[in-house]
């Protein structure tokens, strides 16, 4: 039974446990700054429903057993210390539920510790172990104190107790040892409370208060920089944001974000769980001194450029993560800091950046060539002070300049003519959306070619844009309208889907091909566009629609994203080539996408594969107007 | 030491998509302004050698107007410490912009000049020599990168030379060097050294074109391949022979002969060539 000195060592362990929570920096910095962003509501939905956890079925029912039964043990402690008088049923029903719990809990522990035991040194901390050691004895000495009362105190209603019943066969009917196995078992739960900001048990408040605060926050976003207040991205942990430290603070090293990113299947250094968990670590070691920061360590020498360099932006680590951790934005913070303020930008990039500032597109081929796609074909160029045409095509420069994706503008253009829309381009104004240098870190020169836009967009009173590219799609809605950009922004496929639901355009000459598709990464895990490219396949006639293995938000990337089409890949198998591969096996014509860069890195995939007729690859825009013709 | 670099500020003509003939068909989009690329390696070569030696002081000289000082202040952010416009009007042939050129580096008491090989818009590749030439002092280039030896006061580099060869070249200093891409790449620098460069001075000295010597244009000599040319290969031949053959017919015949040996024996034979070409009375 308590004795006087347990409720000072229970105040004690809160202590220490406060005090563990208020040296950390993101604590400190997210009661200042962000405790006001919390949704609380949507933790509670989130918590309510476990759909993130349960994504994989057995980690996420062991931690739905140890997150009910923890939950529900609590309750019924602080509850019991009121003392109600509860009917005889209730009661019995609470105790049968208990010990249900309590056996669910002993399954999911046991899951638990096999897994990090099992697992490569490399891949968990060890230490995340010693809470889930400290939570097997709480529950173990929980049921033997059980079972040792009810082989003391014969009861009439066994039922209620089963796992008790079971235990109390084996044990001594010794008061002594129930006691002894309540202190136990009180001292766990103590030890628990005091040690909670120091193991891996932290979580349970970090990666809650996480999910508050980012489950508003979108996919893939990128935090402006002001780059006039001398804000460089991130060099060390005090350059992190609250946001960011507390995502690093939440991570539980679960490996899920390792399971689906390209870089690290394909072979590569890089591993999200790792970066998250050095920075964790850099925090833990900088967060001493009331969250005020004593050593700034340097995140250059805990993330190398190899690992950040890496990235491809597919965002698969950010959708995957159980509690919201998006590393891709602090992976674009730390390479910002070696573009501009280190001056570390790969080698291999400084002719992209070069032509961006010069000619002002990915190709260098210049504005004065910007409209050649369009030789021949009438396409309207909207001028200052445009009035009567609604919809602005956003070419990029691929659609401009790539000769393949010069095609997919082409079929754009035939089936806006054929609908009749009144569109136009904004033909030698248009310039890069500035997507590839922004998340090279060059934020200047994105902030340069974005301004222009805008101002030319302004200019001529655009309402509505429509970009073939998913990249200028994510940019233009996003980041341009974070910028003051008033549009509203459709991708071209929806466009397109829009027009057939009209009855503007009819596809109805056949396309008899078997087409898989692959999921762009900035229309799908960034903006959740996952059913437009179904449905315009769908409306093809002829097209037999075939799923990859991997698709929709498992979609494994082409690796042209976050600059990839410019970075060299020197380590590991390439990331095309496995994805062309994927769909090379999957025994169809032809490969379907959104994206020009999607559609170039797998053309080269395929091309690399040693297959004798590998599929096609081409933009699902493009068979749509291939099936408006009879040509 | 101090370095001088040669930056030659272009408009850059890449297209010609107008519609005037009076403007040469050139519409204001098809040109960019930029600095000769030529002339940003030598910048990266002059700054590689600056992080060797902290004492060195690297300045910047521009002929003409500055066309652009955003595009100059990119070239200047690599790490240059001053700029100097040379400011001067109206077409200037090679010559005169050497001599111009000299004059302000002979200012600023250059001991290592650096220029690049040649220029993207005009591509005479004569200015470097011609600087040498006025200022007495030797040329070396153009090199793909280059390196000093304080103890012995030279400055070596390696130059391309006809198929693959790479031929080393040294020369004591104060020198000339010519500057060809290449070797290296010229570096995207941080961006508070690109906000930095925008605040470096720039000297302008205004320079009365009108009172430099011209060169005097007496017969135009087309520079043009002058392939050998070759009949129909006998198709009896074995393929590889064909190659061989039709090979043997692109290759331009050089009419020049290279000297080789040590400097005396390459000296008595410039001067035994032109003695007996009449050069030398």
């Amino acid at each position: 039974m308590l004795t006087v000195f347990d409720p000072m060592l229970f105040a004690l362990a809160l202590l220490v446990m406060l005090k563990g929570f208020h040296r950390r920096r993101a604590w400190a910095e997210w009661a200042r700054k962000g405790s006001s962003r919390a949704d609380w509501r949507a933790l509670a939905g989130y918590l309510l429903n476990h759909r993130a956890i349960l994504r994989k079925k057995d980690r996420g029912l062991s931690h739905l057993a140890l997150f009910w039964g923890i939950v529900f043990m609590v309750v019924v402690v602080i509850a019991a210390q009121f003392k109600p008088t509860l009917p005889r049923g209730l009661s019995l029903v609470l105790s049968l539920l208990s010990d249900v719990l309590g056996v669910a809990m002993l399954a999911g522990l046991a899951f638990f510790l096999l897994r990090r035991h099992s697992e490569d040194p490399q891949k968990g901390p060890k230490r995340a172990l010693f809470p889930l050691w400290v939570l097997l004895v709480v529950v173990l000495t929980g049921f033997l104190a059980e079972g040792t009362r009810m082989s003391i105190v014969s009861q009439d209603s066994v039922w209620a107790s089963p796992a008790g019943l079971i235990f109390s066969l084996g044990l001594p009917e010794s008061p002594f040892f129930m006691q002894l196995m309540l202190r136990i078992h009180f001292f766990g739960v103590l030890l628990l409370i005091a040690l909670l900001p120091y193991t891996a048990f932290r979580h349970i408040a970090a990666a809650a208060t996480n999910v508050a605060y980012a489950s508003s926050r979108r996919k893939g976003a990128v935090r402006a920089l002001p780059l006039q207040e001398g804000d460089m991205g991130a060099g060390t942990v005090t350059d992190l944001t609250w946001g960011q430290c507390l995502d690093a603070e939440a991570c539980v090293s679960c490996g899920r974000c390792e399971e689906q990113c390209p870089a690290f299947i394909s072979g590569k250094s890089l591993s999200p769980r790792r970066v998250m968990q050095g920075i964790s670590a850099l925090l833990e070691a900088a967060g001493h001194n009331r969250g005020a920061v004593q050593t700034s360590p340097e995140l250059t020498e805990a993330v190398p450029d190899r690992d950040i360099w890496a990235c491809t932006g597919c965002l698969a680590c950010a959708v995957h993560c159980p509690v919201l951790v998006d590393p891709t934005n602090m992976i674009i913070d730390m390479r910002r800091y070696r573009t501009l303020k280190l001056g570390n930008l790969p080698g291999e990039t400084h002719p992209l950046v070069r032509d961006l500032r010069l000619y002002g597109d990915v190709n260098g081929r210049g504005a004065a060539h910007r409209m050649d796609w369009a030789f021949g074909q009438d396409v309207p160029v909207l001028s200052e002070g445009n009035k009567d045409r609604d919809i602005l095509l956003w070419v990029g420069c691929s659609g401009a300049f790539h000769p393949q994706y010069m095609e997919t503008a082409r079929s754009l253009v035939r089936i806006l003519t054929q609908a009749g829309a009144s569109f136009g381009v904004l033909g030698k104004k248009e310039l890069c959306c500035g997507d590839p240098v922004r998340r090279l870190g060059e934020e200047s020169l994105f902030l340069e070619l974005a301004e222009k836009n805008i101002k030319v967009l302004k200019e001529r009173r655009i309402k509505t844009v429509v970009p073939l590219c998913p990249h200028c799609y994510h940019t233009l809605l996003h980041d341009y309208k974070e910028m003051g950009a008033e549009i509203n922004v459709v991708h071209a496929v929806d466009l397109v889907l829009d027009l057939i639901d009209q009855k503007a355009i009819a596809l109805k000459y056949p396309v008899e091909k078997r087409v898989a598709l692959h999921d762009p990464c900035y229309l799908g895990r960034a903006n959740g566009l996952y059913e437009p490219i179904r449905r315009l396949a769908r409306a093809i006639p002829g097209v037999e629609l075939k799923e990859l293995p991997r698709n929709r938000e498992k979609a494994f990337c082409c690796g042209g994203g976050n600059g990839g089409m410019w970075l060299h890949e020197d380590t590991g198998e390439r990331l095309n080539r496995m994805r062309a591969k994927e769909a090379s096996d999957a025994g169809v014509d032809l490969v379907g996408t959104a994206c020009p860069y999607c559609l170039t890195m797998l053309q080269d995939g395929m091309g690399a594969l040693d297959v004798e007729a590998p599929p096609d690859v081409a933009d699902i825009i493009q068979l749509a107007a291939r099936s408006m013709s009879r040509d | 030491m101090r370095i001088v670099v040669c930056v030659k500020q272009i408009n850059h003509t890449y297209a010609r998509t107008g519609m005037d003939p009076s403007l040469d068909y050139i519409a204001p989009e098809d040109r960019v302004v930029r600095t000769n690329p030529y002339d940003e390696v030598a910048m990266e070569l002059a700054v590689r050698l600056k992080e060797k030696s902290a004492d060195s002081h690297i300045t910047a000289v521009t002929l003409g107007p500055v066309l652009s000082k955003e595009e100059l202040g990119r070239c200047l952010a690599m790490g240059a410490d001053e700029c100097i416009q040379l400011d001067c009007r109206g077409d200037l042939d090679p010559w005169e912009k050497s001599l111009i050129l000299s004059r302000a580096i002979s200012l600023v008491e250059g001991e290592l000049i650096f220029c690049g090989r040649e220029s993207l818009d005009t591509g005479n590749g004569q200015v470097g020599q011609f600087v040498a030439r006025h200022l007495r002092l030797p040329y070396i280039g153009p090199l793909l990168e280059c390196e000093v030896d304080p103890a012995r006061n030279t400055v070596r580099g390696l130059r391309k030379g006809a198929r693959g060869v790479r031929q080393s070249m040294e020369s004591s200093m104060p020198a000339v060097v010519g500057v060809d891409m290449g070797g290296v790449d010229g570096r995207l620098p941080p961006y508070e050294d690109r906000i930095r460069a925008q605040a470096i001075p720039i000297r302008r000295i205004k320079v009365n074109s009108e009172s430099t010597p011209k060169s005097e244009k007496k017969r135009v000599f087309s520079p043009r391949p002058r392939p050998r040319s070759v009949p129909t290969p006998d198709s009896t031949l074995p393929a590889s022979k064909r190659i061989e053959f039709l090979l043997s017919g692109s290759r331009i015949e050089k009419k020049g002969e290279t000297l080789r040996g040590d400097p005396d024996a390459a000296a008595e034979g410039i001067l035994a060539y032109l003695e007996k070409e009449g050069f030398l009375g």
